[in-house]
């Protein structure tokens, strides 16, 4: 059997590096499993896809998505925008602070940070380089607090691991906030620092009148209204975490195409089109991963992992160390949902032997392995923010370094603080 | 009528994002407003789930939107880059062909007996979405598969 498990993990790996679907190198390498075992029928196969994906937490991540492109056409970006203007108005960098509080503000309405990563660097980076700021250090900025989005409820990696580790979904929501925050704090203290230093937008500004700052908030708020609507409905049981994200779509509908009358029926329709392909692609990946995983428990391999882990080591902090380095690796060469689906299974029997909370680690995973994002050979945000705002990827490195040190630490603070992220989830349940 | 045909995949999957999102959206209504859940909302979202996932693979096909590293063969000389590409075509067609259709196929036969609980619809109308995911998603590889040798060619023949 031994045998069997090598030349299974071989194909992936050869298949994984000639740039075979993921989803579809899972299904070979599941599929030559098959070849070794009698006990089996080859129908298994499809049987372990078509259970995992018939799974009503995974509809979540559907509505998720659909909702995050919806938002796109209902015209709250801008308002979002000036909302986020209105109060980092006092602050010296203050369209680098816009530039942090927004990502933090479209967590809130988004799942994803590629998104939020390229929307950014359409709008704000061209009005940053205006005010003087440099055109790598604005790129790398955008695509490091972009990283604040996916933490903050509603996020696609949340109600991804939760499926896969069988953690609950209203839990991790809830466990994201705080840590969002953090993450989006010492973004500013960076910022202010940086902008002091570089002598960025620290002119005395004219007092935002608070006449204005209420002309924003109100046209802000049914944007912040929105999480505020989710976590509350499911804290309160009016709705599931899974429905939630009907009710999130339904907003979306509702403020475009009511409120603020922006969203015309042909972008409702392009936009359904796009989720369905942009899905797709991830939940075949989770029906492929589901009998992949499968293969890996018949073999046992998560417990053979865990016993070789406790064996060289004791303590839970050297384990979030090892795990944190393992998953910056990771993170460089795999995309964060497919390494979420694959070393989820994996790290759950870990973190029981470790007397882990599943919450708290999973939004400890969610970041380190979201920091790969940000680096060669593989980082999609890099590629996304480079590409859109035309810096230089060897610029965007250079600049990218204080960012990843303080995701670092901003990963470190959550792991070794666990009531960063659980006590919300513990007050409120 | 062609150009129906090609977005075909396309109106299948979105039509079947669309009911799972009304379903459970009024499923939400129905319960806590009228109190008055809908005993089936689960079973047939679950169902067009699934012809969601199978059928959007052949949307995402089409749209070269699969998640696939093509870090390390972009580093290639051309000729290994040629036997690469290949070879993944080789992987695709074997998934789809001897995995989703044939595989998928007996799969759907295998369910004859199999209902959902509450409405008793048979299991072989979900799992079709399998073999008919398949059919959809090889027609499009090929089409970009041959595609892409002729762009290739072209440019060879041009430089």
């Amino acid at each position: 059997m031994r045998m069997s498990l090598t030349v299974v993990l071989s194909v992936l790996l050869i298949l994984f590096l000639l740039n075979v679907p993921i989803s579809f190198a899972l299904i070979i390498s599941t599929a030559i499993y098959f070849l070794f075992t009698d006990s089996y029928s080859v129908t298994v196969l499809i049987q372990r896809m078509v259970n995992g994906i018939e799974s009503v937490p995974l509809l979540a991540i559907i509505f998720f998505i659909t909702a995050g492109i919806l938002m796109n056409y209902t015209g709250i970006t801008s308002r979002l925008l000036g909302f986020a203007k209105v109060i980092t108005h006092p602050l010296p960098g203050s369209l680098a602070q816009v530039n942090v509080v927004l990502s933090t503000l479209m967590g809130g309405i988004s799942g994803s940070n590629i998104a939020d990563a390229a929307m950014q660097s359409k709008i704000l980076v061209p009005e940053m380089e205006k005010q003087g700021y440099s055109r790598s250090f604005s790129s790398t900025l955008t695509a490091a607090t972009s990283l604040i989005t996916p933490i903050i409820p509603p996020g696609i990696a949340l109600i991804m691991y939760g499926y896969v580790g069988n953690v609950s979904i209203g839990k991790l929501f809830l466990a994201g906030i705080l840590p969002g925050i953090v993450l989006c704090l010492i973004f500013m203290i960076y910022v202010h620092f940086y902008a002091k230093k570089h002598n960025l937008e620290t002119d005395k500004k004219e007092k935002v009148t608070t006449k204005y700052f209420f002309f924003t908030l109100k046209d802000a708020i049914l944007a912040l209204l929105l999480p505020v609507i989710i976590i509350g409905g499911i804290r309160f049981g009016i709705f599931s975490a899974t429905e939630s994200g009907a009710i999130a779509v339904f907003y979306a509908l509702f403020l475009g195409l009511v409120i603020y009358r922006e969203m015309k029926m042909k972008q409702v329709v392009s936009a359904l089109v796009e989720t369905v392909h942009t899905a797709a692609s991830i939940l075949i990946i989770i029906a492929a991963g589901s009998a992949f995983a499968w293969v890996l428990t018949l073999e046992q391999i998560p417990q053979k992992m865990t016993a070789l882990m406790v064996n060289y080591i004791s303590s839970p902090v050297i384990f979030f160390l090892v795990v944190l380095v393992f998953l910056l690796l990771i993170g460089m060469f795999v995309e964060g949902n497919v390494a979420i689906i694959i070393l989820t299974p994996l790290f759950m029997p870990m973190i029981q032997q470790y007397g882990i909370d599943p919450v708290h680690f999973g939004i400890f995973f969610i970041i380190c392995i979201s920091i790969g994002t940000l680096t060669p050979p593989l980082g999609t945000i890099m590629f996304t923010t480079c590409s859109v705002t035309g810096t230089k990827i060897e610029d965007f490195i250079k600049h990218s370094i204080p960012f990843l040190f303080i995701l670092i630490i901003a990963a470190l603070l959550i792991a070794f603080i666990p009531s960063i992220s659980l006590w919300l989830p513990t007050v409120l349940s | 009528m062609i150009k129906w045909l090609y977005a075909i995949d396309d109106i299948i999957s979105t039509f079947a994002l669309s009911v799972i999102i009304l379903l459970i959206g009024f499923n939400v209504f129905f319960r806590f407003v009228l109190n008055d859940p809908i005993p089936w909302t689960e079973e047939v979202s679950l169902g067009l789930f699934v012809w969601l996932v199978f059928i959007g693979v052949s949307s995402a096909m089409k749209r070269n939107s699969h998640i696939g590293v093509d870090f390390f063969v972009n580093k290639m000389p051309k000729p290994f880059r040629i036997l690469c590409s290949i070879i993944r075509a080789a992987a695709i067609y074997y998934v789809l062909i001897y995995v989703f259709i044939y595989i998928g196929y007996y799969f759907t036969l295998q369910a004859v007996n199999k209902v959902t609980p509450v409405l008793k619809i048979s299991y072989q109308l979900i799992d079709i979405a399998v073999p008919l995911g398949g059919i959809l998603t090889a027609i499009h590889f090929t089409r970009i598969f041959i595609h892409s040798f002729h762009t290739q060619y072209r440019q060879e023949g041009g430089s």
